[in-house]
């Protein structure tokens, strides 16, 4: 049992109840019984007394009607008879054959005749004066024989039609309505006809006696109808064969009859020679209930009588007696109502007492007790000992039960605080959802990671607070299918999550489903891992590997091409010193000049393709030298300035007062020839180039944006910038711009940006790339700043007039420490050397190279420029050679890159030998490298492979330059 | 006794041996007499008495025998079941409106006289209105006055056949069925409104619709030959004249109806023999002018019942009134009113 609750309103008692059921069904009883006295059920055979008062009113109405009819009847009977016997009387039919037969011989004269024939008339006249206004005898011609008034006889009848039909043969009697003296009159006939002697009618008709009455008189002294053709609103009518009105009750003029709606209703249905009773609605909105009654007259013709009542006249009684009814019946369900409520009470009160004591019970009272008084029934009587008893039961069990509560209680509440606590101990966020998507539980760690204190998560929504706003419909919708069972449980889920400060964290998830006892799904509990370090540190990881993995790539490109260089190096050399050879062997005038000029060309492009390989491999040639950049990027811009395309411009910005660049020239000027070649393809015909020179400071954040994986130091940064507006790149150009052999262009061999960014690695620089789709491409390129800004670009003068400049490059430094550099023989003597076979008569140089087509083409070009020459084919035999000759021979040309023993290690043993030789070493890779080799030797000189007379008399001068051993 | 049995069986003999379908009632040139047939209703009152007094006309069978004519009384449930025989079979008939109506359409008749002049009425039982009758089983007899009367009295309230359940049936079945419940109503001509009232308390006349009852003859019998006409005209006001002269020859006449009626319908009801002589005064005798119809400035006879029925459809809308005012142009009945001793009209021969 539970107490009334506020939510579901006030519940009635018994008492209210009996009283409203009785009220109820006393309410719905009286009405039905109201309804089915007054209108009845025909389902049931039951007749209402509106079906029987309208059957009665009708009843009455007919009867009304036929009495009426049967009065006409008889009053119309009564005159047949009385002009019968008169017009069949012998006398009278005698003295009416006598006096119309006018050639008789009679001893009555006519006038006798007549007045006795009006005597007759007369009397009958006056012996019912109130049914006849007079009477006449009419003769064939019209004219008047005899009549009640005698002064009309001899005039001419006025009712002429009636006398047509009156005259017709066979009709012995006829009954016709006419118009008289403004108002109608009854015509009542009766032909006399001639008999013979034995009584036989001869079928002659000698005259027609006709009788005229008012029928309103007659018809008000037959048969008034009391109580319904005098009441209030009824009417009586009757009509004439024409519709014309001949009397009515009350009386109605015939002017005002066509007028009233009543009347005219009536005599329309009246003249329809129809018996009938109906209910008809009149256009005024009354109702009236009428009878008809046909009286026919003749075998033609009739009239007509018409009873009406008002119905809501008729049924006024009716709704009176049914108000005054239902008035008795409401009074009678008041009084027992008022006795329902007494008894109600008495049969409630104990039930009530009961009820407060049940009451006090659910409210906590447990001693709560109820007493059966005296004069309560036995049933409540036992109901309150069985209640006390079980009362007495429930209080002891409650004891019990409470106690077992307060145990269960503490219990569950360690076991809760243990559970608190295990959850607290775990990592990882373990949390609980409602199936609303609120949080129903959260340990510490969980709360933390989302950046709140215990607890306070609890009932935030977690879609709504903790789950980004991108991520929030796809996610709900997962949780909302999993709630409802249609997908099966993600266990293994990543996500990011929102914390309160607004940080993102990425969890994995792993779930279980939360079900209630009945297998109801009632949440998702979830263990959510924070992997944000972990998956960053893997992506990092993946980075680092990809780099290394591409710088590795790089390298082993870097070595391939290099090697490749290297052997293409020493090819060539043998090609283009045969070929140098040839030419000055060849008549000036001879068609083989063209062609090998052709080869010489061929071999140039072939060198210049092997040092962009040896460039991107960081192998390319490396003399450093002090360089004015602005005065470079001019001159080779102004250079390329034919390459424009129709239309393009130049931008040039050289910002003044640059310092001065350590740096290769020649890779230097490769690195501005290859980029403004780009631009200028890029920007095509219309477009803008623009170059600029520059000096800036940069941090380690912009250098990270470096395209070399290895990043320079912080710090001044001579810079150049090549610009274009043309179609720009996308990010998979971009990514891919620096990888060898990748080009966009149809005829490109991928190599220019790759020396690029070679030539830049090994100056210690950086590459910024700027480009966009349909935005154009920036490249800057930064150079370290070694020289100190305030040197001026007369140093630079200086060192490009060969002078060694006080700080020069690596490879300067070390040869400037033998500071006994000389100047190999013009080049025409080279020539005229070379013309002849025989050996020179100049210094003696030893040719070390395991190439025997390079000993070969050197020895011939050294003769050429009037060296004697000795060869050795590798590092031992060169030393075996150089001990044996050392003092005969004044210079050693080596290549670095020899089996069994370098070109280096045979230096320094023919140093040991004889410390000052002057050595010029050769190879096929980049100076740098060697350069950093022969640090802290003197006497040696480097030369790259593939040289040519020139270079080699060139480098020759410089080690030697008085040739003569 | 012997020679009238012996005729009767000549008669009888004859009768077999004559072919049917002698409307023209013509004496063959054989000389075997023609016979002339005449349809009456012995269930209707108080045609019925006419046509039974006419069946005992002595005077009139010895007037045809005399020009060579057999007569003969074929009996009939109601009058529609003679329209399709009249000019045919049938060379006079005692019928209705509607039955005379329709024989004016579909063949040529003479109207001799009115046979009757009275109510068919609507007969319901605990109905007091004519509206109430709405969804009621009413019967009636199809094709008959009584029908016309169910229809006027139901478009008199705005109702048609459609608002009713019509239950063909037996002029003299329908008290006993509106007496057990089988109907609430029933629409038909004497006797059985008096029956039905009579015999239940509860049952209430809604509606009375006048209608006559006329004697017919075919119009090529009048043609054919006008003295045999004259003479079934003459025996019609003789009727007449012998039952309004005592209440013996009007209780004569009701024992022969009576009669006639028990042998078409044995299970009929009966009425007294006072309620046969008040119907028949009432609605016969002293009728004014009866038989004689007086023609009356601008009264068209059965109009009223000929547009009701072109206009329900019973009639082809070609129909034409023409034919009905031409039946009603015969003036036998006038000629004979005119020579009442030459035509015998105060001479009375019933024999049993």
């Amino acid at each position: 049992m539970s107490a009334p609750a506020g939510g579901q309103g006030r519940r009635t008692g018994i008492r209210e109840r009996i009283i409203a059921y009785f009220s109820v069904l006393s309410l719905l009883g009286c009405g039905a019984l109201i309804l089915v006295l007054v209108y009845g059920t025909p389902w049931l055979g039951i007749e209402g007394i509106h079906g029987l008062k309208e059957a009665e009113i009708v009843r009455a109405l007919e009867n009304a009607a036929d009495q009426k009819k049967q009065s006409i009847l008889t009053w119309l009977a009564s005159r047949r008879t009385e002009l019968a016997v008169v017009a069949n009387s012998n006398d009278f039919v005698g003295a009416t054959a006598a006096l119309l037969d006018q050639q008789a011989a009679s001893a009555i004269p006519p006038e006798d005749r007549v007045r006795f024939l009006c005597q007759h008339l007369a009397t009958l006249k006056r012996t019912v004066p109130e049914c006849y206004d007079n009477l006449a005898l009419i003769a064939p011609d019209r004219k008047i024989i005899a009549a009640s008034e005698p002064d009309q006889v001899g005039n001419r009848y006025r009712y002429r039609e009636f006398l047509d039909a009156a005259f017709a043969v066979g009709a012995a009697e006829q009954i016709g309505t006419a118009w008289g003296d403004g108002h109608p009159v009854i015509l009542v006939s009766r032909q006399v006809v001639i008999r013979d002697r034995v009584g036989r009618e001869t079928g002659q008709v000698l005259a027609v006696l006709v009788s005229v009455t008012r029928p309103q008189q007659s018809l008000e002294a037959l048969a008034l109808l009391p109580g319904v053709a005098d009441a209030e609103g009824n009417q009586m009518i009757l009509v004439g064969a024409q519709g014309e009105l001949l009397a009515s009750v009350p009386e109605r003029t015939p002017e005002l009859a066509a007028q009233d709606p009543l009347l005219a209703r009536l005599s329309r249905q009246a003249m329809t020679m129809t018996e009938s009773s109906r209910l008809e609605a009149l256009p005024d909105g009354r109702a009236i209930l009428s009878a008809y009654r046909y009286v026919p007259l003749g075998v033609a013709q009739g009239w007509g009588i018409a009873v009406a009542m008002d119905q809501q006249k008729a049924f006024a009684p009716l709704f009176s007696t049914t108000a005054r009814a239902a008035l008795f019946g409401l009074a009678m369900i008041a009084i027992a109502l008022v006795l329902a409520g007494w008894g109600g009470g008495r049969v409630a009160g104990p039930i009530r007492e009961l009820r407060n004591t049940v009451l006090a019970l659910e409210r906590g009272n447990l001693s709560a007790r109820t007493e059966a008084k005296s004069g309560v029934p036995q049933e409540i009587a036992d109901l309150a000992s069985a209640f006390n008893s079980m009362a007495r039961r429930i209080e002891n069990s409650h004891q019990d039960l409470e106690r077992e509560v307060a145990d269960r209680t503490r219990e569950l509440r360690q076991e809760k605080e243990n559970a608190r606590r295990y959850l607290d101990l775990a990592g990882v966020m373990l949390l609980l959802l409602g199936s609303d998507g609120c949080i129903r539980m959260i340990n510490r760690a969980g709360a933390q990671l989302l950046g709140m204190a215990p607890g306070e998560p609890l009932g935030l929504d977690w879609f709504d607070n903790f789950v980004p706003h991108e991520n929030k419909k796809e996610i709900r919708e997962v949780f909302e299918a999993l709630m409802r069972g249609e997908q099966q449980l993600l266990e293994f889920y990543e996500n990011r999550i929102l914390t309160r400060d607004k940080g993102e964290r990425l969890i994995s998830w792993h779930n279980i489903l939360m079900r209630d006892e009945e297998g109801n799904i009632q949440g998702v509990l979830c263990s959510g891992e924070d992997i944000t370090h972990k998956r960053q540190a893997e992506l990092e990881r993946g980075e680092l590997e990809r780099q290394l993995l591409h710088t590795q790539k790089l390298e082993s490109l870097g070595v391939l091409a290099g090697g490749i260089a290297h052997d293409f190096n020493n090819l060539l050399m043998a090609i283009g010193g045969n070929l140098e050879l040839v030419r000055h062997v060849v008549e000036p005038e001879s068609p083989a000049i063209k062609y090998l000029e052709n080869a010489y060309q061929a071999i140039k492009r072939a060198g210049d393709l092997t040092r962009q390989m040896l460039a991107y491999s960081g192998k390319g040639g490396y003399s450093v030298k002090l360089v004015d950049l602005n005065r470079l990027v001019g001159e080779n811009v102004e250079l390329m300035k034919a390459s424009l395309r129709k239309g393009a411009t130049f931008a040039v910005q050289l910002q003044p007062g640059l310092p001065l660049l350590e740096a290769d020239p020649g890779q230097i000027q490769q690195v501005i020839v290859n980029l403004v070649t780009n631009a200028i393809e890029a920007a095509g015909e219309g477009g803008t180039i623009t170059v600029a020179t520059g000096l800036s400071d940069f941090g380690v954040l912009q250098l990270a944006q470096s395209r070399l994986e290895q990043k320079p130091q912080p710090g001044r940064f001579l810079s150049v910038d090549v610009a274009d507006n043309g179609c720009g790149m996308d990010h998979a150009t971009r990514e891919r711009m620096f990888d060898p052999f990748f080009s966009t262009k149809f005829t490109g061999r991928g190599l220019g940006l790759s020396a690029v960014q070679g030539i830049v690695r090994g100056h210690g620089g950086a590459i910024f790339v700027h480009s966009e789709p349909g935005g154009g491409t920036r490249v800057q390129v930064l150079f370290p700043l070694a020289v100190p800004a305030g040197e001026s670009a007369v140093e630079v003068a200086q060192a490009e007039q060969g002078k060694p400049v006080a700080r020069g490059s690596v490879l300067e430094r070390a040869v400037a420490k033998q500071g006994d550099v000389t100047e190999l023989a013009a080049s025409g003597a080279a020539t005229s050397a070379v013309a002849g076979e025989h050996e020179p008569e100049g210094a003696m140089v030893l040719i070390v190279d395991d190439e025997e087509m390079v000993r070969l083409v050197c020895r011939a070009m050294l003769r050429g420029l009037g060296y004697r020459t000795m060869v050795a084919s590798d590092g031992p035999e060169a030393v075996a050679l150089f001990r044996e000759h050392a003092d005969e021979i004044g210079v050693v040309i080596m290549d670095l890159s020899m089996p069994q023993m370098d070109g280096m290690t045979a230096a320094e043993h023919l140093r040991s030998i004889r410390p000052d030789v002057r050595i010029v070493l050769s190879s096929g890779f980049s100076a740098a490298e060697e350069a950093r080799r022969l640090s802290g030797h003197q006497g040696a000189r480097f030369i790259q492979k593939p040289y040519d007379l020139v270079s080699l008399k060139q480098v020759l001068g410089q080690v030697d330059p008085d040739p003569s051993p | 006794m012997l020679f009238t049995v012996r005729c009767h069986i000549l008669i009888l003999f004859f009768l077999v041996l004559m072919p049917s379908g002698q409307a023209d009632a013509a004496p063959s040139p054989a000389g075997h007499p023609a016979v002339i047939e005449v349809g009456v209703q012995p269930l209707g009152y108080p045609a019925a008495m006419i046509g039974a007094a006419l069946g005992h006309d002595a005077i009139l069978k010895r007037e045809l025998e005399a020009s060579g004519y057999l007569l003969k009384f074929v009996p009939f449930r109601k009058g529609s079941d003679m329209v399709p025989l009249m000019g045919s079979s049938l060379s006079a008939a005692i019928v209705g409106d509607m039955p005379a109506i329709r024989m004016a359409m579909q063949s040529e008749i003479c109207v001799v006289g009115v046979a009757k002049k009275t109510f068919t009425s609507v007969v319901g039982r605990n109905v007091a209105l004519l509206a109430q009758l709405k969804r009621k089983r009413v019967a009636y007899a199809e094709g008959s006055s009584a029908h016309h009367t169910l229809l006027q009295a139901l478009a008199s309230v705005g109702l048609s056949e459609r608002d009713v359940r019509l239950v063909p049936m037996d002029i003299d079945a329908m008290p006993a069925a509106l007496e057990a419940g089988r109907v609430d109503a029933f629409s038909a001509w004497e006797p059985a409104p008096t029956l039905a009232l009579t015999r239940n308390t509860e049952g209430r006349v809604l509606f009375r619709g006048a209608s006559s009852d006329f004697l017919v003859i075919s119009g090529k019998l009048v043609r054919n030959d006008p003295q045999a006409a004259l003479a079934l005209s003459a025996a019609m006001a003789r009727a007449l004249n012998w039952m309004r002269k005592s209440n013996a020859n009007l209780h004569q006449a009701a024992l022969w109806t009576e009669k006639e009626g028990a042998a078409l319908s044995p299970r009929q009801g009966k009425l007294t023999q006072t309620q046969v002589v008040e119907i028949t005064r009432r609605e016969i005798l002293d009728v004014p002018a009866a038989p004689v119809i007086v023609r009356l400035p601008g009264h068209l006879p059965l109009k009223g019942e000929f547009d009701f029925l072109k206009r329900l459809g019973k009639l082809p809308q070609d129909a034409a009134y023409q034919r009905v005012e031409q039946a009603f142009a015969y003036d036998g009945l006038q000629q004979v009113l005119k020579s009442p001793q030459r035509y015998r009209l105060g001479e009375f021969e019933y024999r049993p």
